[in-house]
Formats: structure tokens, C-alpha cells, sequence
């Protein structure tokens, strides 16, 4: 016997049921009014446990959250930015089938079975599928264990599938740098932000040295720097990306990659600096626990034509930049 | 790791510290997470702060709001748990200021010492609520706007959509007979004889496209 599955609890109080309120009292019909309250909550409950995970779900833009469209569908779906809709589906007490209704099973990433007591207090969400099918016995759900795994693989697949192409126009070059060229966006630290000390330098044990600003490049090492905008929405977040390269022997040039606050003395909580491989493959990544001074990639190098990219990633900004060597 | 068992101190305080050391937005984060949820709601260290103050139906659902937001505010914030304290001991702490500030919410909304909540918005219905035919429900002057909407069609735009090959078969007339007939999908598949995810398709994409449409009537 395997081990149980991993479901979810939400209590629901208030909050979850005047909101449900609101959907069913725009229904004339008993069935279409409990209907609509069920799928509120399910929703609800979906949004609670994808919050809870550190997700940032919008259900205003959801189909569900539009009285208009509960008139004519029976849908309980979650946008999800940058992944899709997951639709949220209510499961009776004594049910032992997920059923997905015909104008749901088009356009959903994932399917959740959401099973309520009869108080309505409580909603656990027992498990998720892909399948859209007509009727799903609740003993074929996945576990709720693997569902993060899910969501990331369809997240990477997605990002893969959006990732420019690199065309020239879209790379930075690194081997011009070396030869003195700019390339746009691109800039010495003390043209980009004149005066500007950056602060500490985090040492290998993660303890913070005094105050001082980032290496300088040696003499045959180049370093450049363009800004980050990550999104007004929070304040200022912009940050700094620092590129510091060195040409090795045998024709290979090492490279540093740095991400730097600007304005905060600490990078945002969360923030992702990845290293991926032309094809979309994560190579390395590292992130900002809230108190970081900066973050640094493993130095890595490469030889003249390999290409690579880098993303900066906070919440659901995704930025992205294309080098080759 | 079971999520049926009850957890003692140190595992728990283990299971934050490895929710904390994975790296943000991971799958081993979330699951993390998943599993220290679950064995909060189960440790049977719950606080239930102020438990005579309140007759027992208002105070569940006090508590349940309560423990929701607690829960979430956990989970968000779980870089700052600091592991010299006991995780529960944390959690009740949040448990019981979040109780005072939905107790002021609530209080401001007038329900507390009612024996039922008269305002809609505070109101908790339960499955037997849901399925007994209840008087709240009447056609509003928004439905019935609607209603004359799908089959006045102002600017004949319900009209001009309809299915590829099938002129008879427009939005409108999906509409009409979907709303105002109340037919299932399944029998109007059937009636048009046209398969479901086609009959889906089209409609389900006009209906978004159309929403400014309907907007601007209703």
C-alpha cells in the first residue's frame, strides 16, 4: 500500500462564502445557484492554496469570476499568470467521482478535486489530474506531492517555448566587449551610476564583510553592467546586473554574473538569477533570501560562438538576456 | 513523510527549517509547505484564544477565518520563523493577533452577538441550505435584462456569429436556448448535432469576445 496521498485543508469562513454569495444570487434556478456557490468556493480554495504556496493566482481575470459566463457555463477555473487555467472543481461529501463538465474540459492546465463537508467550513483539496475526461474516480488523482513538480515542468516547458530565438539583434556579444565595443544597455559601473558605491561583499560563509564595492576587474578583465527593471508595482525595484569577464588560455573566457540592489541596500526577498542553456535548460540558479547584499552565479566560461542566457525572475517578472561568447 | 502523522516539536521545527533552506518558487519548497500546513492543522496544538467569549456557531467561524489567514500568513512569511522557537508557538502567536483583528472586522460589521447573520455578506450557507428551495432567490432586474438582451440583440451581433457551415446555427440561438430554455449542453449537441468541443469551442471564445458587447447593455 503506497503512502497516503498528500491533500490540502482550507477552512472557510467569511471571506469565502459572501463572495459565494455574491455568484449565486445572480442565478434564478436552485441547481444553478448552488452551482455557482460551489464553484465560488472551490475557486476560492484553489486561490487560498496556490497563494499559500507562494503563487500569485488572478482570479479576476478567471472566466469564473465573470457573472456572465456563469450563466451559460458550468466553470470554476483559476487564471494562473504565465502557466494557464487550472480549473477547480467542487467535489460532494458523498461523491467518489471528479466530474468535469463538457465546457470545461478545453484550455485547462490541471484539474482540482475540491471535496467540501456539508457544513461548507472546510474544503480539502484531494488531488489533481490532466485528464479531461467526463467523470474521474477520486482514486485515480495524482497526489497533491507531485503537483508543484507539475506546475514547474509546465512552467519550464512554457518559458522554453516563449524564449526568443537567438538572432543577432537579440544577443549580446560578448567577444566585442573584449575588443572595446559597446553593446547597448550595457555600460561601466561608473558611467551607469556615477559615484555609486555598491554595498557589502558577502563572503563564501554567507557572514557580511565590511562595506566596500564590488572587485574591481583586473587589467585585462571587463566589466559592464546594465539595469533591471523588475516592475513598478512594488516600488522601485530596479537592479543591477554586473558581467565580469576574463579571457583564460586556450581561447576560453570566464565569466561572473552578479545581480546588485540599486536603491534598497538588500536585493528583493525571492528574487531569481538563472543561467540556462540555449535550449532552456537551467544550468545553475541562485536567489535572494531578502537580506542578500547581491547574488552571484558559479563562475563559468565558454569559447567563442557558445551562447547562453540569463533570466532575472521575481514573482512573475521574467527577464531575460541572450549572450553568446 | 505521512501527513497523517502528528508531528512532534523537533520534526516540525525540522520540516520549517527544510520549507526555508529549499530555493523559492521550488517544487521541494512548495511541497514542504504542503506537508507543514498539514501538520499544523494536525500537531493538536491549536490555540483557541478567547473560547467563552463567543457562542459556539459564531466562534467557528471567528476561528476558521482566523486560521485561514493565519495559515497564509505562515506560509508567506516562512523566512521569517526564527528556529530557537517552537513552530506552533509561532503559529499561535500569529493565531492570536490575526484573532483580534478579525474580531475588530467582524465587530465592525455588526454580526457578533447575533444568533444568525442577517446581512448577506455574512452569511454561511451549508449543502442542505443549497439544495432547499429558498425564497433569496428571484430574478433580478439584472437577469431579466439578460434575458431581454439575448433575444432583442441590439446591434445584431449575437446574430452574426454563428457556426462555420451552419449559418442557422448562431450565437444567439446557443444562447437563447442555453439560458432561457435552460438545455444542457449535452442536449443541444444532440438538437444541432454538432459535437461538444466544436459546440464549446465556438461558443465558449465568442461568449469572451462578445463580453464587451454584453457590458455595455446589462
Amino acid at each position: 500500500m503506497s503512502t497516503p496521498s498528500l491533500t490540502f485543508t482550507v477552512p472557510l469562513s467569511w471571506e469565502a462564502h459572501s463572495l459565494a454569495q455574491h455568484y449565486r444570487t445572480q442565478q434564478t434556478t436552485v441547481p444553478k445557484a448552488k452551482q455557482a456557490y460551489l464553484n465560488s468556493l472551490a475557486v476560492y480554495a484553489g486561490d487560498f492554496y496556490l497563494r499559500c504556496l507562494g503563487y500569485f493566482p488572478d482570479p479576476s481575470a478567471s472566466d469564473s469570476r465573470n457573472s456572465i459566463n456563469l450563466h451559460f457555463l458550468d466553470v470554476a477555473d483559476l487564471v494562473v499568470p504565465s502557466l494557464g487555467k487550472l480549473e477547480c472543481r467542487p467535489v460532494l461529501p458523498e461523491m467518489d467521482v471528479l466530474e468535469i463538465p463538457s465546457e470545461v474540459r478545453d484550455d485547462r492546465i490541471a484539474y482540482l478535486a475540491i471535496q467540501f463537508t456539508q457544513s461548507l467550513k472546510q474544503a480539502e483539496i484531494l488531488g489533481f489530474t490532466s485528464k479531461s475526461l467526463a467523470q474521474i474516480p477520486l482514486s485515480s488523482l495524482r497526489s497533491l506531492e507531485s503537483f508543484p513538480d507539475y506546475l514547474s515542468a509546465l512552467r519550464q516547458s512554457i518559458a522554453a517555448d516563449q524564449l526568443t530565438p537567438f538572432h543577432p539583434a537579440s544577443m549580446v556579444e560578448l567577444s566585442q566587449w573584449l575588443e572595446g565595443v559597446a553593446s547597448a544597455g550595457w555600460q561601466a559601473l561608473d558611467t551607469l551610476l556615477p559615484g555609486h558605491s555598491l554595498v557589502a561583499v558577502r563572503s563564501q560563509a554567507g557572514q557580511q564583510e565590511s562595506p566596500c564595492n564590488p572587485p574591481q576587474p583586473f587589467s585585462n578583465q571587463v566589466q559592464k553592467a546594465k539595469l533591471i527593471d523588475l516592475g513598478l508595482q512594488l516600488g522601485d525595484r530596479t537592479i543591477m546586473l554586473v558581467l565580469t569577464l576574463a579571457p583564460s588560455s586556450n581561447q576560453t573566457v570566464s565569466a561572473l554574473v552578479q545581480a546588485y540592489p540599486v536603491h534598497d541596500p538588500h536585493l528583493p526577498a525571492q528574487l531569481q538569477l538563472k543561467m540556462l542553456a540555449e535550449s532552456g535548460e537551467v544550468l545553475q540558479e541562485v536567489w535572494s533570501r531578502g537580506q542578500d547584499n547581491f547574488i552571484q552565479l558559479k563562475q563559468f566560461s565558454g569559447q567563442r560562438g557558445d551562447r547562453f542566457r540569463l533570466q532575472i525572475v521575481l514573482d512573475e517578472i521574467c527577464i531575460t538576456e541572450n549572450f553568446v561568447f | 513523510m505521512v501527513n497523517q502523522d502528528f508531528m512532534g516539536d523537533e520534526q516540525l521545527r525540522q520540516l520549517a527549517l527544510n520549507v526555508q533552506n529549499a530555493p523559492p518558487q521550488s517544487a521541494e519548497r512548495q511541497r514542504n509547505l504542503n506537508y507543514l500546513v498539514n501538520n499544523i492543522l494536525h500537531s493538536g496544538k491549536l490555540g483557541h484564544p478567547h473560547t467563552g467569549k463567543y457562542p459556539q456557531g459564531i466562534y467557528q467561524d471567528l476561528y476558521n477565518e482566523a486560521l485561514q489567514k493565519t495559515l497564509l500568513k505562515i506560509c508567506t512569511k516562512i523566512d521569517q520563523y526564527n528556529p530557537v522557537h517552537p513552530v506552533m508557538a509561532w503559529v499561535n502567536f500569529v493565531l492570536s493577533k490575526t484573532f483580534i483583528d478579525v474580531e475588530k472586522d467582524v465587530q465592525r460589521r455588526g454580526i457578533t452577538y447575533l444568533p444568525q447573520a442577517l446581512k448577506n455578506d455574512m452569511t454561511i450557507l451549508s449543502l442542505d441550505d443549497l439544495n432547499s428551495p429558498v425564497s433569496d432567490l428571484h430574478p433580478s432586474t439584472e437577469v431579466e435584462k439578460l434575458r431581454q438582451f439575448l433575444k432583442e440583440d441590439p446591434e445584431g451581433r449575437l446574430q452574426e456569429e454563428h457556426l462555420q457551415n451552419h449559418t442557422d446555427i448562431t450565437f444567439q440561438k446557443i444562447a437563447l436556448a442555453k439560458y432561457v430554455d435552460d438545455l444542457t449542453w449535452d442536449s443541444l449537441s444532440e438538437q444541432f448535432k454538432i459535437p461538444l468541443p466544436t459546440l464549446h469551442s465556438f461558443f465558449n471564445r465568442r461568449l469572451q469576445k462578445l463580453m464587451p458587447y454584453f457590458h455595455k447593455y446589462l
